[in-house]
C-alpha cells in the first residue's frame, strides 16, 4: 500500500448540526449531544470507506467538511 | 424527447392562485419525468411579461444553488431588478439574499454568530416555557384552529425573542407580512405592507440604538463591515442595510417553520402509528422525524437565479440574462433520490432533502427552525394524548411559502398526575 492517507475534517465553526454526514458516512462520523459532527477518531478514511466520505463531504450543505491528505 | 408544450402550458406556476390547493405534485412528476429542464412561457399573470425556465429535479436543482457565478441572486445588468422571487425586484444588491459572495459573505458574517446552533441552542429552555404556555391555552374536546393557537405564534414569539423585537408588537407586524403576502402581486410582500414594515423597521432600529441589548439587531447595529479588495472602506451598516436585514429575518422566520408545525402535525395526525412511536423516540430517532417533516412540508418552494452569461444546461441553451428557477418541494419529490417521495416517512435516512436549501445561501435560520420543531413536537406530544383532524387545510395562495392559513384540529389532554 503506498496511497497517500486522506482524512476526513469537519470545520467545527461551519457544523450546524443537518446530521447528513453521520448517516452517509456512519463509520467515520459521530454526532454529539447537541447534534454536532465531529470526525471519529483522527479522521483517517480507510480505503474501502473513501467514496463514503466523498459523499459525505458532497452533501454538506454548509461545506463543512473536507478531505486533507497526508503528505 | 419534446414534451408536448400544452402539457406544460397548463399550469402557471407564475400565479399564486394555483397554489391555493396546495402544490401542484402531479404537474411536477411529470415533469421531472419527461421535462425535467423546461421553459415557462409567459402568461397574463407572470411579472414582467416575461418566461423563466422551470428546473424540477433534485440533481440539477443542486447544480443551480451550488454554481453562483453562473446562476446569480443579485442584480444581473442591464436588468434593473433581480433577486431570488420570479419578480425583479428592486431590492436586488440590497439585501443579503438578493447578493452573490463575496459580497454576501460579508453581511452574513454580521449575522451567522447570532444564528448558529450553538447561540440557538441557548434559547431553548425559554422557548420551552412559551411553548407549554401556548399549548396550556389550546380548547380542549372542540375544534380550534392550530395556526392561530399555536404554529403562528411559536415561530413569531422565537424570531421576536432572538432579533429583539418587543413580544407586545409581533401581533401586528405578522399580519402586515401575512396580508402582504396574500395581497402580493408578484412580489413577495405587497408594496402598501412592505412599507408598513420598513416604517416599523426604521422606528424600531432608532429605539434599539438608544437601547442596545443583548440579542441580534443590537448586535448588527454595532456591527463594522470589513473593508474588501475592490475599496468599499467597511463600516457600519447603513439604517436602509439595517432595516433590510430587520425585514428580511422577521418575515423568514416568522413566515416558514410556520408551515413545517403546521404541516408536520397534519401528516403526524394522518399517519397515527408514527405519531405514537415519536412519543417514545430517542434523540437521533426524533432528528430523523424532523428531517422527514421538513423534506415533506417544504415551506418555500421554490427560488430564482439570474443567468451571468450562456450556458448549456442539461441540453437546453440558456442565456445571459434568463431567469432560472428551481423547485425545492420538486427536489423532494424527486424519485430518484427519495425511495416512495409520496410517503411519509420519520425514519427515512438519509434525507438528502433541499427545504433549507445548499450551499452559500443555505437557510440562516435552520438551527432555530429545529430547535422550535424539536420542542413544539416533544412538547406537543408529552401534553396532548389524543389529536383529531377537523377538517382540510386552507392554504395560501402563494408560490413563494407553501403557507397553511388554517387547520382545524382538536384535542384530548393526558391526565394530570395527582398530587
Amino acid at each position: 500500500m503506498t496511497g497517500k492517507q486522506i482524512r476526513l475534517v469537519v470545520d467545527d465553526e461551519r457544523c450546524q448540526g443537518h446530521n447528513r454526514c453521520r448517516l452517509l458516512a456512519p463509520d467515520l462520523i459521530e454526532i454529539d449531544d447537541l447534534g454536532f459532527a465531529h470526525a471519529k477518531g483522527d479522521g483517517r478514511v480507510p480505503p474501502e470507506q473513501s467514496e463514503k466520505a466523498r459523499l459525505a463531504v458532497k452533501n454538506c450543505p454548509e461545506f463543512a467538511l473536507r478531505l486533507e491528505t497526508d503528505d | 424527447m419534446h414534451a408536448p408544450a400544452s402539457r406544460l402550458d397548463a399550469v402557471d406556476l407564475s400565479d399564486g392562485q394555483t397554489f391555493a390547493r396546495g402544490f401542484p405534485h402531479d404537474h411536477f412528476v411529470w415533469a421531472r419525468r419527461h421535462a425535467p429542464v423546461y421553459w415557462h412561457a409567459p402568461t397574463q399573470r407572470t411579472p414582467g411579461g416575461e418566461g423563466f425556465w422551470v428546473v424540477t429535479r433534485h440533481e440539477d436543482t443542486m447544480a443551480v444553488m451550488c454554481t453562483p457565478e453562473v446562476f446569480s441572486s443579485d442584480l444581473v445588468p442591464p436588468r434593473t431588478g433581480g433577486g431570488t422571487g420570479i419578480h425583479d425586484d428592486p431590492q436586488a444588491g440590497k439585501t443579503m439574499i438578493f447578493m452573490d459572495d463575496p459580497r454576501h459573505k460579508r453581511f452574513r458574517s454580521l449575522v451567522n454568530k447570532g444564528f448558529s446552533a450553538r447561540s440557538i441552542l441557548a434559547l431553548e429552555t425559554e422557548l420551552r416555557r412559551r411553548t407549554t404556555a401556548l399549548i396550556d391555552a389550546m380548547p380542549e374536546g372542540e375544534p380550534f384552529d392550530f395556526v392561530d393557537a399555536f404554529s403562528r405564534d411559536l415561530p413569531l414569539q422565537a424570531i421576536c425573542l432572538l432579533l429583539g423585537v418587543p413580544q407586545d408588537e409581533r401581533a401586528q407586524l405578522v399580519e402586515w407580512v401575512d396580508h402582504g403576502i396574500a395581497e402580493a402581486n408578484g412580489e413577495i410582500i405587497a408594496r402598501e405592507d412592505f412599507r408598513k414594515l420598513r416604517d416599523y423597521g426604521r422606528d424600531l432600529i432608532r429605539r434599539k440604538r438608544q437601547n442596545l441589548a443583548d440579542d441580534v439587531l443590537s448586535t448588527i447595529i454595532q456591527a463594522r463591515l470589513e473593508p474588501n479588495e475592490e475599496g468599499s472602506e467597511g463600516g457600519p451598516l447603513t439604517d436602509a442595510e439595517l432595516v433590510n436585514f430587520f425585514m428580511l429575518l422577521f418575515a423568514a422566520g416568522s413566515e416558514t417553520t410556520r408551515s413545517a408545525i403546521g404541516g408536520g402535525m397534519k401528516a403526524l395526525m394522518d399517519h397515527p402509528e408514527q405519531l405514537e412511536r415519536l412519543r417514545t423516540a430517542d434523540i437521533a430517532e426524533t432528528r430523523l422525524a424532523l428531517e422527514e417533516i421538513l423534506r415533506w412540508t417544504t415551506p418555500t418552494i421554490y427560488k430564482r437565479r439570474t443567468a451571468t452569461r450562456d450556458v448549456d444546461f442539461k441540453g437546453h441553451q440558456i442565456r445571459a440574462g434568463d431567469k432560472v428557477t428551481f423547485w425545492e418541494m420538486s427536489a423532494n419529490r424527486d424519485e430518484a433520490v427519495f425511495d416512495k417521495p409520496f410517503s411519509f416517512d420519520t425514519r427515512r435516512a438519509p434525507n438528502l432533502h433541499l427545504a433549507f436549501g445548499f450551499g452559500t445561501h443555505v437557510c440562516l435560520g435552520a438551527s432555530l427552525a429545529r430547535l422550535e420543531l424539536r420542542v413544539a413536537f416533544s412538547e406537543l406530544l408529552a401534553r396532548i394524548a389524543s389529536f383529531r383532524s377537523e377538517g382540510p387545510i386552507e392554504w395560501m395562495p402563494s408560490n413563494r411559502l407553501l403557507g397553511i392559513r388554517r387547520m382545524p384540529m382538536s384535542i384530548r389532554r393526558k391526565q394530570a398526575v395527582p398530587n
